[in-house]
């Protein structure tokens, strides 16, 4: 029934960003798919950026080229944009005293790591001491942002995050700020192993203004957002972010065995595992055996069987070109568990399943 | 081979099940709609335009189509559809071709910030492009119409210029000329022989809407990209007479900086075209309450730089 985890030959996407230099042979019609799946997919810019890495983005076909240029340009523009923000919003956090923590892409822009490479992206995420979240948003809201969508906004859930996490907005900029408490969800902190928060943190080299997570926590929280969230339609993207994460911090001598701490903790060992196997399988990022091995040996076969098919599923452009009959039950079924820990049933079923053409 | 050389029972199928691969100026968009009216006003309206190969590659692909949501016998509604984003509400089905050309423009806008792209009509004497940034409502597309159709202009585009940033130049479309309420009388009058489609009414923007097929002449041209010469910013105003009046290169910038679409996206290098655009072309205002006025004003502006 289902589908072991290989890459799909359908996605296109995938291919690309594991082997970029097999491009040169790809024939019109194969990128005008491939274009068509990254722009779902929220990875034509880094499709773009890994190209000019390598030196061999004018050698692309003029039309698909230009798309490709687009998509880059738009990249650049939201990079810009997000580095004024957090200027802006270290300005307002100083004035109470607060040093933010930056995660996901904020700490990728900041911090210049790679999976800030083509990153898309509107929302600011950062975290602050628990006891000072009244003060943040009172900063804030003093400052021109206004307070966003709710978590249950109108009977409709805001789907993009796990825990329910503050949201301002800036009305004229259109920038979201996620203020988070911690790494962990809330719901999920409870039958955690961990002792104490997870996040050790440092500064961004070269700019004091902000902290960002140690590389291992940095990865483990993508992982954790990744398979616990209910709003999938950039999974492929985060998991693509995770692959550049693994391959640029994956160098660092302690970087895996601090990982490898979190292998047996009840909560943090499935996303651990899914988060290392799947970017290795689909993306061809280098794990080493080791902590492979020892990830994989959580969970029964049946179980992993049917997940790694729905994940297969979740994990592949929102384009018709790569969905089967299985994807929408894949994605239903992804979105009733994020939600299940926190929500009455009738309002998972509130909202209908993503619709695939 | 051109939409006009396709059988109508071909040009249905396409439609129906490969998709049409329409060329306008540098895109290549694919077309799937199973819509009859739809059809009937792209065959009028693109009959010049080139049709590209199914097996090469196309910059878009979009479908209007029923949404399935209301019985077929109640006239049902369109939806707009390019690879799963549906950015417009679905319409009524006898506006589907008003939803395409919106989606057209939508995915412009959107995704091809290889240009710098302002909201403007763009004609052109030879390779010599006039630009008419201006806000809907200012009589732009009126204008526009006015000058095909009746001053023999070269249509590039009646609402959207693409400026290539490294060279300047602007690249034409050659697309329907969208025109609303009482401007679909006066060019009605103006050239009575303009082939229009079928009139829509109680559109979102709540009057009738009707489109005008870009002359020949224009859709052959447009693979030639034209040099930004004249910089006019138009305004109807019925109170007062027809006024072409030299206008400030600062003022001319702002103009196009106002209408632009995606100058933030470019940053620096926006500033650099847009700066590059002004620095090239005579910069005019252009009050008018009478079409033959203002026509003939822009033919002697144009006919004075000859």
């Amino acid at each position: 029934m289902m589908a072991p985890p290989s890459p799909s030959p359908a996605d296109l996407v995938c291919a690309a960003l594991r082997q970029p230099q097999h491009l040169s042979a790809l024939t019109p019609a194969g990128w005008d798919a491939l274009v068509r799946q990254a722009r779902c997919a929220s990875l034509l810019a880094r499709i773009g950026c890994t190209l000019d890495a390598q030196g061999s983005l004018d050698r692309v076909p003029d039309a698909p080229q230009a798309h490709l240029h687009a998509a880059m340009t738009l990249a650049e523009f939201h990079r810009v944009q997000a580095m004024r923000e957090l200027a802006l919003v270290h300005e307002a956090l100083a004035s109470v005293e607060v040093e933010p923590v930056l995660l996901g892409s904020a700490a990728y822009a900041a911090a210049g790591l790679l999976p800030g490479m083509g990153h898309v992206f509107t929302d600011l995420d950062i975290m602050v001491p628990d006891g000072r979240l009244a003060k943040v948003e009172a900063a804030l809201l003093a400052r021109g942002w206004i307070k966003g969508r709710a978590p249950f906004n109108g009977g409709r859930l805001d789907q993009r995050e796990p825990d329910s996490c503050p949201t301002l907005e800036q009305a004229q900029r259109q920038c979201v700020v996620v203020v988070h408490r911690a790494v962990l969800p809330e719901a999920l902190h409870e039958g955690s192993a961990t002792p104490g928060p997870l996040g050790r943190t440092r500064a961004v080299e070269g700019d004091t203004r902000f902290a960002i997570l140690d590389p291992a926590d940095m990865a483990l929280h993508v992982m954790l957002h990744l398979f616990h969230r209910a709003d999938l339609g950039h999974a492929l993207r985060d998991l693509s972010d995770l692959d550049l994460l693994l391959r640029h911090c994956g160098r660092a001598p302690d970087f895996w065995a601090r990982l490898e701490q979190h292998v047996r903790d009840p909560v943090l060992a499935r996303p651990l595992h899914q988060g290392l196997r799947f970017t290795n399988v689909l993306l061809g990022t280098p794990v080493p055996p080791a902590i492979l091995k020892v990830a994989a040996a959580t969970g029964g076969p049946l179980l992993s069987m049917l997940s790694d098919g729905i994940w297969a599923r979740a994990l592949r452009p929102r384009h018709a070109t790569v969905s089967d009959g299985w994807t929408p039950l894949a994605l239903f079924a992804l979105r009733i568990r994020a939600r299940r820990r926190r929500v009455p049933p009738a309002l998972v079923l509130h909202r209908r399943p993503i619709a695939v053409a | 081979l051109i939409v006009a050389e396709l059988a109508p029972a071909d040009l249905e199928s396409c439609l129906r099940h490969a998709g049409l691969r329409l060329r306008t100026g540098p895109v290549v968009t694919e077309v799937r709609s199973p819509l009859a009216a739809l059809r009937q006003d792209l065959a009028l309206h693109y009959a010049q335009h080139t049709v590209e190969p199914d097996s090469g590659f196309a910059d878009f692909h979009v479908s209007v189509r029923s949404t399935g949501s209301l019985p077929s016998w109640s006239g049902g509604r369109v939806m707009f559809d390019c690879d799963g984003a549906r950015p417009f509400a679905p319409r009524r089905a006898d506006h589907g071709f008003e939803l395409l050309e919106g989606g057209l423009d939508w995915c412009l806008t959107n995704h091809c910030h290889q240009y710098l792209i302002v909201h403007a009509a763009v004609l052109a004497r030879g390779d010599r492009a006039l630009l008419l940034p201006a806000p809907t409502g200012a009589g732009k597309s009126t204008l526009c119409a006015g000058l095909v159709y009746g001053g023999g202009w070269r249509l590039l585009s009646d609402n959207l210029a693409l400026v290539a940033p490294a060279s300047g130049q602007v690249l034409p479309l050659a697309r329907p000329i969208r025109l609303k309420g009482h401007s679909i009388d006066v060019i009605r009058g103006f050239a009575p022989s303009t082939a229009f489609g079928v009139e829509t009414r109680h559109t979102t923007s709540g009057g009738r809407v009707v489109f005008a097929s870009p002359p020949a002449q224009s859709v052959l041209d447009s693979q030639s990209s034209a040099r930004p010469t004249w910089l006019v910013v138009p305004r109807y105003d019925p109170g007062v007479g027809t006024r072409l009046d030299p206008h400030s290169r600062a003022r001319a910038f702002m103009s196009l900086v106002d209408n632009a679409f995606n100058y933030d996206v470019h940053d620096r290098a926006g500033f650099a075209t847009l700066a590059k655009v002004v620095d090239q072309c005579r910069c005019h205002d252009l009050t008018y309450n009478s079409l033959p006025e203002a026509i003939d004003a822009l033919d002697c502006l144009a006919a004075s730089d000859a």
